[in-house]
């Protein structure tokens, strides 16, 4: 038979392949987590009669094959061997720049949502006229270091349409942080690899809100230690899953404070250490996204302490430490976490307010509403 | 289910072609149609029944065409039977919708529109069980005694869902015995292969380019991207369909089969009359036999013969979807066969470059129209084609989809062939590109998404 066999070679591989991927699946345990893809892989759906009649079972059984393939990554990465070598700079929804910058391909946005949450963010302001509001919105990279794009991809014009949405906006006072990203030559300010911005966009943006409090900005070097941590892939990465792509250095500062607490308990300081051991570093930041943060600065308040709140999106994890740096108490919401605003808002009374959202998920986010909630 | 996926590739397929090598001969049609019907049933549960229904039908009434055929009025009588269901549930089911929007249109009634899904299939299977009940009625074969035979027949996997419409002389010998001939097989896998990489590495990544020209926004892309977007289209088409097509030949030799040959090389032909005896050969086929030919052919006269030609045409562009701008695309087509029999095909014969761009031309012009359903839209693109637009937008796209444009257009003509003739049948080279094929394939289905079906309205 093995004569007979090596008579007919594409017929044995082919079967042998067929056959032997098939066994090798099948005694493969199925995987929870894909470190590659920083997601969670389907899991075998449950077998009953109606989800077989409405055919769902059908398609997630499907999922739930492809993404319990045996050996999922390499095949990932044969993929992405063979669109490199045809040129392809995109993949996923995410486009591959110049020196290993990684962008958003955002070619529409969603003004329905953007011009809703917009409105939101106007009704807020209306509604408490005795606080001082500032609203932020954080461009995404791509906006920042457009000469970086590949050729004659034409993303939407983030900072026009971001121009357009502060001028419509009068019941709120806006903090535009585009000038000092732009300034700072917008390559620090952004991870390659991840849609957020760095340590020092951050700081920069800081900066410039605490300016316009009318505050000096304080020198980073003299009240903080100054960590690094290489080896960071982020969310775009996980998204190209293109070969060769170089990992970025993560910067965080150990700014003093006295606690912080999330969502009354208290925690081991600013940051979650242990995350720069995982995939997503960027979660180690403020323990990732949650409902409500607060930070009590280092020093104990004379008298009594300045307070600010800021409502934010996963951009903000990297912002909110340094205000620390500023006020004796920083409240942190993260709405998607939240159930609303007011039953803090009656029982703490805050010094300013600053709502700081990056731009994609302001376009896209179903939860600001909660602002007036 | 479709043959271009993981669950297919290594679930459906190695478990079926296990048993099916194990399993006594006897057994072999009883077994296919078990799996047949599983693999048809994992796409769709509740059409299940249609389809059973359609293929009993003409069971028994080829049975009776046979019993009966003594008596011509009976035998018309169980034909038109026959007809009547299939064409009935075709109708029902594919066009409703369509019939009752015209009516609207027409006499300004406003019918609710009902939200008919269409079965699986239904295309190819009720042209496939009408055929067998009018080549009953002819006489051309004995109606099929064997239930089980006959069934295989109809639900046979690899053609059921996308084609090739295959007759049931096609294959009649092969039901009732077939060899599984080593060599057979082994083309078969090779042709199978060939298939998936058409339709995952080609047709899958050009038509993610018309998709996003489409999802852009006709009033917003310049004109070389219009261009660029039309050319992606013919050839996802040409390469999601072939590519099904061969994957259904390639599965059926590995299963003791011959499926007639569907795609044959057709942008290379030089003329429309050329392009359609290379561009789904089955289906022109099947309106050649079973509606030009009763109609009277080219045997009654010339002005009969082009109203005959008019009808086939018509239906074969309603065949394609429940839509004027198929019609539309049909009659295209039709208008240029009249020119060419009339006078044109004679001149296109004494070029070998020239009726190349007339007939490519000609080509991409229909798929607009078939491409593009709303005639507004298609007024929009086809000002984005003629009237000058300019914008930089499509380097983009031309950076990311060159290389596969090249290998699409090389692979429309007979290049591969050659090359194989060259080698002269070397098998290292022959086996190794078709692993590298298949290989590259399975990465791209692992991390697909996009795999669209391009098929499954029919």
């Amino acid at each position: 038979m093995m004569k007979r066999l090596a008579k007919y070679p594409l017929f044995a591989l082919f079967a042998a392949m067929v056959v032997g991927l098939f066994a090798a699946d099948l005694l493969t345990p199925s995987r929870g987590f894909s470190q590659m893809e920083n997601r969670y892989l389907a899991t075998r759906p449950a077998l009953t009669w109606r989800s077989v009649k409405e055919g769902a079972f059908m398609d997630r059984f499907e999922e739930y094959t492809n993404d319990q393939f045996v050996l999922r990554d390499a095949w990932i990465s044969l993929k992405s061997v063979a669109e490199t070598l045809c040129g392809k700079v995109e993949n996923n929804g995410v486009v591959i720049g110049a020196d290993g910058y990684l962008f958003d391909k955002n070619l529409t946005t969603n003004t329905r949502q953007l011009t809703r949450n917009r409105d939101h963010v106007a009704a807020f302001g209306a509604g408490h006229a005795e606080q001082p509001v500032t609203f932020t919105l954080i461009p995404s990279s791509y906006a920042v270091l457009p000469d970086k794009l590949p050729c004659g991809l034409q993303n939407v014009d983030e900072l026009a349409v971001i121009q357009n949405l502060y001028a419509g906006l009068r019941e709120v006072a806006v903090c535009d942080v585009a000038p000092v990203l732009l300034a700072g030559g917008g390559e620090d300010m952004y991870y390659r690899t991840d849609h957020h911005w760095t340590s020092a966009g951050a700081y920069a943006a800081c900066s410039a809100y605490v300016e316009q409090q009318g505050v000096e900005p304080a020198a980073l070097g003299s009240v903080a230690l100054r960590h690094t941590v290489d080896g960071f892939y982020g969310t775009y990465y996980s998204k190209v899953k293109r070969v060769g792509i170089q990992p970025d250095t993560i910067v965080w500062y150990d700014i003093p404070v006295r606690g912080v607490q999330i969502d009354g308990q208290e925690v081991s300081g600013l940051y979650d250490l242990s995350k720069f051991d995982e995939r997503d570093k960027y979660a180690a930041f403020l323990h990732s996204n949650n409902g409500l943060t607060v930070i009590r600065a280092a020093e104990e308040p004379k008298g009594e302490p300045t307070r600010i709140l800021l409502v934010k999106d996963s951009y903000g994890n990297s912002y909110a430490p340094f205000l620390a740096l500023y006020y004796d108490e920083v409240y942190v919401v993260d709405l998607r976490y939240a159930s609303g605003l007011s039953d803090l808002l009656e029982q703490v009374s805050f010094d300013e307010i600053h709502i700081l959202y990056g731009f994609s998920s302001f376009a896209s986010d179903t939860n600001v509403f909660k602002l007036n909630k | 289910m479709v043959f271009s996926s993981i669950l297919f590739l290594f679930r459906f397929l190695p478990v079926t072609l296990l048993l099916y090598y194990i399993a006594p001969v006897r057994w072999r049609n009883a077994l296919l149609l078990l799996l047949s019907l599983v693999f048809y049933t994992w796409g769709e549960v509740r059409f299940l029944p249609i389809m059973l229904c359609s293929a009993l039908i003409d069971y028994f009434m080829g049975l009776c065409i046979q019993r009966y055929r003594h008596s011509r009025a009976l035998c018309r009588l169980f034909l038109g039977t026959s007809l009547a269901v299939n064409l009935g549930l075709l109708g029902f089911f594919k066009y409703a919708g369509f019939f009752v929007e015209n009516v609207n249109n027409l006499l300004g009634w406003s019918i609710k529109s009902p939200n008919i899904l269409l079965p699986l299939g239904i295309s190819f299977y009720t042209f496939q069980t009408m055929a067998y009940t009018i080549d009953v009625y002819r006489d051309s074969f004995p109606a099929e005694r064997s239930f089980v035979d006959y069934c295989t027949f109809v639900t046979l996997f690899p053609q059921l869902i996308a084609g090739p419409i295959v007759k049931y002389s096609d294959i009649n010998r092969e039901l009732r015995e077939r060899r599984l001939d080593p060599d057979a097989i082994q083309r078969g896998v090779f042709t199978f292969i060939m298939g998936l990489g058409s339709k995952v590495l080609i047709a899958n990544n050009i038509g993610a380019l018309w998709s996003e020209v489409e999802e852009l926004g006709f009033a917003n892309i310049s004109t070389p991207l219009a261009w660029m977007g039309i050319l992606a289209f013919a050839l996802q088409i040409f390469f999601d369909f072939s590519g099904y097509s061969l994957m259904a030949i390639g599965l059926g030799r590995m299963l003791g089969f011959t499926f007639p040959q569907n795609f044959n090389y057709p942008y290379i032909s030089r003329s429309v009359t050329e392009f359609w005896r290379r561009w789904h050969m089955t289906l022109s086929g099947w309106f050649r036999e079973y509606v030009y030919i009763p109609l009277g052919g080219n045997r009654k006269g010339r002005g009969r013969q082009y109203l005959n030609l008019f009808v086939v045409w018509a239906l074969t562009g309603l065949w394609h979807g429940a839509s004027w701008n198929f019609v539309l695309w049909g009659l295209f087509f039709f208008f240029f066969l009249c020119v060419e029999k009339l006078f044109l095909l004679r001149w296109l014969e004494r070029s070998r470059v020239l009726s190349r761009i007339y007939l490519l031309f000609l080509v991409t012009m229909g798929w607009v129209l078939f491409a593009i359903t709303d005639f507004g839209e298609l007024g929009i693109f086809l000002g984005r084609l003629f009237r000058y637009h300019p914008g930089a937008e499509w380097v983009y796209y031309l950076r990311n989809y060159l290389c596969t444009f090249v290998a699409a257009a090389a692979l429309s003509t007979p290049l591969l062939e050659w090359a194989a003739g060259k080698l002269r049948g070397n098998r290292v080279i022959t086996t190794a590109f078709a692993l590298v094929v298949l290989l590259f394939s399975v990465a791209y289905l692992v991390d697909s998404s996009y795999n669209p079906f391009l098929y499954f309205r029919f």
